[in-house]
């Protein structure tokens, strides 16, 4: 080093400066101090500071936004939120910068001779009339859960009480449709029972297959925190590979991939086994349940506790042990705890159990040796699915944007549910479709087959997501519909994505504090928030472009977009009772359209005893946790443990658990039975290993948003194989060499990282899934859950080649 | 000394050896493992981040942290006797100059997106755990002038949540690098405040910054903080007896803020006129 450390201050100073006042560093007295003080600005003069919720994960942090000038200068944590307290992640400190990659969208583009062309708003929206107009019931939304609540419902009655073919579905599908099922099938109804102060009060915290540390960090700081505060907290890790969570875990369960069910069994085995189980709760609150294998429905056939005892039978520690890989002593271990009445127990899980072919069995189990243990509903105990988007649960379940759904968990199947939707929204009766839409895997499987093949989806406008990467089996389900004159692919983006360069016409959008938002989180809490900068260019409001489609429909004489009276079914009036042109942009923000979208939906909510708050008290919240209750004082009231009678309003005074939505109508939550079974793929001779994938803490999801932040995309910058040393030794790879990771699907360059962030047994390989440049979904199987329709991301057989020996000469 | 005595004696020089063995050791084992740092910066960084907003400095990346290595060793000897301990005597401490403290201020900006984000980690990361990083974080320590600082939120032992490594140097990047996405970003970010205020000459100086997250004063303010940031008085423990932070700095320090600000906001209408304005 030539440049000792004051040469060095001096110069990145002087660079400092010169970079914005054109001045050198002379700052030698008080004087010159104030000239300097342009460059070291004191932190208030001119910020502005307001509330959001993270843009990122399911978690739902609250951050607070410091704007100054019309642009984000600053992120804080907010510490009056309850789900974070004042903590982020680095993903979320860093979320200010999201806004600000210098190739923002900011102007629509059609493609025309291959190229994508600038065209004006106006033309935009008539392109996407045509293409309704041309074909009705081949126009499909593919949505997200990162649909602000308005931007979801818009679209769900655009779809399901516009043009009636019900072919909505969200991204979501890809992410928590299996414990959606789950859910349904056990409780009657869908979402957690118990929230994030469960991490505070249990005793002993199970991880099924959930990398916490990285994929919900500020969750789990939430419980290993308590450990310096000097509690006791056992962390009990039952994953495929050892991550950055095992290091903090106190056991570390390591098991053969699909085999969490049988470790689901074990446990019950164990409890039957010892009569450790809590008989009286299941005698007073539970249903036992198995699969009906000769018609295989969600709500499987009624069973009795000797039948259950019989079908675990065979699940014996010993057993379990040869399935899974687990040793007998933990899985005994896990019965143990599970029998004891003394302490609490809180399960989370979120993508292994979700993204699984068997995921609503996992599901199902898991809160099954909850209920059998009677560690169920009361503060810390608790089985909770995390979410990995930030309004899954909002926009996606509560809403019912999937393809089945209406809003308020109404089914489009169900008679009743469509009348009263029909009603809600004073369409003609019979308007809704009563055949459900295709579902995630099917809607793309029918975009991408031939029109002369049957593949009848013929357009689909995809908003706030990314399918382009995060389909699986890519060229079977996304790439043959880009390469067909007829199909037309609609991409709403903040930013150009492997989905926006296959699309047909790009609308640039605005993303986060660019608008006005609400979001639910995995706890049930629905959050809001206003628009605190103005979006770039020409870029506007997702929620706008739907409104403004429904509008040039409604103008062309479209009769799904007029209800019983004739008049636009997305009628926003101000408060003098006038109709806002809200269809215009400039009239866009005259009014809060996301209020009156989200008061109209909130009427929803009630059927479920989901009961949302009203706007304006959002407003003043960081989020409350429904069902939130007006009491005789006015004053509304969250609720943070569902079905439990000291804190459920809706479980009658005196009853201390009430499943009031039970499935078999005896307020009953229901314990099922589901046997261990092999993956569709396992490795075999050919394709010798698993392959799994999943996220890293600095990138959420495919990266459009986390890689064009500097300090995230430097700290992770690109995709890698994780491999174990063995395996990498028996093949005489080298720690970063790159080698082809190949399945039956396809086959793609990687860097092996052994030791890495994260570490796999041998005959297990990990790839993330965020760099848009190394496409793993390429490889990944299609397969998915019969109930849910979630595809497994998580396993399929794999190899690992080293590349041919005159290709790595040229490196 | 007057009152020496035999056994005073030898116990002091029992101590002063164990400090010459203690130094000695860490300027081995620091020395040992000083070269590798060269090596790692290989892959270009990505462009330079621009600055829109006057007054405001744009965030260096991480990359241009990693060009810069953790600095030589040059204390490194094996001669005992060449061992100095050469920490400055607390009570010499003056008030730090301006220039001093702007030149402090300027380099905890080379590793924070902004004023208030977490800093990243300058090295590697090799173990997991929170184990590894308390190993040097949980006390402190410094060599040469390369000071790892003492964790100023100690009850939180998740440390790579919020602090990420540079690409750490297990594997050698720049052999795909053309392929990844590498978009500049135009945010800049808040800088640090300045100087808190005195009442008068000589009277306490406000506490600048916000105190979320920093626990400790003497993570920055400590004998291991930067000359411009550290306190002349570094016996006194009790910084906010008379230190106090500055109620209108910043709009997050107080549980009343939000509910006093929803109150002094403009009527919504207003809010969207200037930003329809903008």
């Amino acid at each position: 080093m030539s440049m000792d450390r004051r040469d060095f201050l001096k110069l990145s100073a002087m660079t400092a400066a010169t970079a914005v006042a054109s001045s050198g560093l002379r700052a030698q007295t008080e004087d010159e101090w104030a000239v300097e003080s342009t460059i070291l600005d004191r932190t208030e003069e001119g910020v502005k500071w307001d509330k959001a919720p993270c843009r990122f994960c399911g978690t739902g942090c609250h951050v607070q936004v410091g704007v100054k000038d019309g642009r984000v200068v600053s992120i804080a944590g907010d510490q009056l939120a309850e789900v974070n307290k004042g903590l982020l992640c680095v993903k979320g400190y860093h979320v200010g910068l999201i806004l600000y990659g210098e190739d923002r969208l900011t102007q629509p583009l059609l493609k025309r001779n291959g190229e994508h062309v600038p065209i004006s708003w106006d033309e935009a929206i008539d392109i996407i009339a045509d293409r309704i107009e041309a074909d009705p019931a081949g126009f499909a939304i593919y949505g997200s859960g990162q649909w602000t609540i308005p931007e979801g419902y818009a679209a769900q009655k655009l779809i399901k009480g516009g043009l009636s073919n019900n072919h909505i579905d969200p991204n979501a599908r890809l992410c928590m449709a299996s414990a959606v099922t789950g859910f349904l099938a056990t409780y009657g109804v869908d979402e957690p029972a118990g929230c994030y102060d469960d991490l505070d009060a249990c005793d002993v915290l199970i991880l099924w297959g959930n990398n916490m540390a990285e994929m919900h960090p500020v969750l789990f700081s939430r419980v290993i925190d308590r450990r310096a505060r000097g509690e006791e907290i056992t962390v009990i890790d039952i994953g495929t590979r050892h991550t950055r969570t095992t290091d903090h875990a106190n056991h570390h369960l390591r098991f053969r991939p699909n085999s969490d069910l049988a470790i689901a069994n074990g446990i019950a085995h164990q409890l039957l086994l010892n009569g450790t189980y809590d008989q009286e709760f299941i005698e007073k609150h539970c249903n036992f349940k198995a699969p009906d294998t000769n018609n295989p429905n969600l709500h499987g056939r009624p069973s009795t506790f000797e039948e259950y005892r019989q079908l675990m039978a065979p699940y014996t520690p010993e057993y379990v042990e040869e399935v899974s890989g687990v040793p007998a002593a933990d899985i005994r271990m896990l019965g143990e705890l599970f029998g004891r009445r003394d302490i609490k127990i809180t399960s989370t899980w979120c993508m292994g159990m979700n993204q699984h072919t068997r995921g609503t069995a996992i599901n199902c189990l898991v809160h099954g040796v909850h209920l059998l243990s009677g560690h169920f509903g009361t503060p810390g105990d608790a089985p909770t699915s995390l979410t990995g988007q930030p309004s899954a649960c909002g926009t996606a379940r509560e809403v019912g944007t999937l393809a089945h759904l209406l809003p308020g968990g109404r089914l489009v199947a169900n008679e009743a549910h469509r009348r009263d939707a029909e009603e809600k929204w004073n369409l003609p009766e019979g308007r809704i479709n009563p055949v459900p839409g295709y579902h995630t895997v099917k809607m793309w499987e029918q975009f991408s087959k031939p029109a002369a093949e049957g593949g009848d989806i013929s357009t689909i406008w995809v908003q706030v997501t990314n399918p382009g990467q995060t389909l699986p089996n890519r060229d079977k389900l996304f790439t043959p519909a880009v390469e067909q004159a007829d199909k037309f692919l609609i991409v709403s983006e903040v930013y150009p994505t492997a989905t926006t360069r296959g699309a047909d016409l790009v609308l640039p959008a605005a993303m986060w504090v660019e608008k006005n938002g609400i979001y639910g989180n995995s706890e049930r809490r629905t959050q809001q928030w206003y628009r605190q900068v103005m979006p770039p260019g020409d870029a506007r409001d997702d929620c706008w472009m739907t409104l403004a489609v429904a509008r040039r429909l409604f103008e062309r004489g479209h009769e799904g977009m007029k209800d019983r009276d004739g008049n636009f079914i997305f009628t926003v009036k101000d408060d003098e009772g006038n109709e806002v042109p809200h269809w215009n942009w400039e009239n866009y923000y005259d009014v809060n359209v996301d209020k009156a979208l989200y008061e109209e939906y909130r009427q929803f909510s009630r059927m479920k005893h989901k009961d949302l708050a009203p706007y304006d008290v959002l407003a003043q919240a960081r989020g409350l946790r429904w069902p939130v209750v007006e009491d005789d004082d006015g004053k509304w009231n969250e609720t943070k443990f569902r079905f439990w009678g000291e804190s459920d309003p809706y479980v009658a005074e005196g009853e201390e658990f009430d499943f009031y939505h039970s499935s078999t109508g005896d307020g009953k939550a229901q314990i099922w039975f589901h046997p261990y079974e092999h993956a569709p793929e396992e490795p075999d001779e050919a394709f010798p290993m698993w392959l799994c994938t999943g996220r890293v803490l600095e990138h959420w999801h495919t990266g459009t948003m986390t890689m064009r932040v500097p300090q995230l995309r430097n700290a992770m910058p690109q995709a890698y194989v994780e491999m174990n040393i063995e395996d990498a030794r028996a093949q005489g790879i080298s720690n970063g060499e790159i080698v082809i990771v190949e399945t039956r699907r396809g086959e793609i360059e990687l860097p092996v990282w052994i030791n890495g962030r994260g570490n796999p047994p041998s005959g297990t390989i990990f790839v993330p899934f965020y760099d848009e440049t190394l496409l793993i979904n390429n490889l990944t199987l299609d397969a998915f859950d019969p109930f849910s329709k979630q595809p497994d991301y998580k396993k399929c057989a794999a190899r690992v080649r080293r590349r041919p020996v005159e290709q790595g000469d040229e490196q | 000394m007057s009152h020496d005595s035999h056994s005073q004696h030898g116990r002091g020089i029992s101590i002063a050896l164990a400090v010459v063995i203690g130094v000695g050791f860490i300027g081995f084992i620091t020395g040992t493992r000083s070269q590798d740092y060269e090596a790692i910066a290989v892959r270009p960084g990505p462009a330079p981040l621009r600055t829109n907003i006057e007054g405001l400095r744009p965030a260096p990346s991480y990359r241009e942290i990693a060009e810069r290595p953790l600095g030589p060793n040059r204390n490194y000897t094996d001669v005992v006797s060449d061992l100095r301990y050469t920490l400055d005597d607390p009570f010499a401490l003056e008030r730090a100059t301006d220039v001093a403290l702007q030149e402090a201020v300027l380099r905890r900006t080379e590793r924070r997106a902004f004023d208030g984000a977490p800093p990243v980690v300058p090295h590697p990361i090799t173990q997991g755990g929170a184990i590894p990083c308390i190993a040097c974080h949980g006390q402190g320590l410094m060599v040469d002038d390369i000071a790892a600082p003492v964790m100023s939120h100690v009850e939180m032992p998740n440390c790579t949540q919020c602090h990420v490594e540079q690409s750490s140097d297990w594997m050698q990047w720049e052999r795909l690098l053309e392929r990844a996405t590498d978009v500049p970003n135009s945010f800049a970010g808040l800088m640090p405040p300045k100087r808190g205020e005195r009442a008068w000459e000589g009277a306490p100086p406000t506490i600048p910054h916000t105190l979320q997250m920093r626990d400790n004063c003497a993570s920055c303010h400590g004998l291991l903080g930067q000359e411009g940031v550290r306190s002349s008085h570094p016996w006194r423990q009790s910084c906010t007896q008379c230190h106090v932070p500055e109620r209108n700095s910043s709009g997050l320090w107080t549980a009343t803020v939000w509910g006093e600000r929803q109150e002094s906001l403009p009527p919504w209408s207003a809010v969207l006129q200037k930003n329809e304005a903008q």
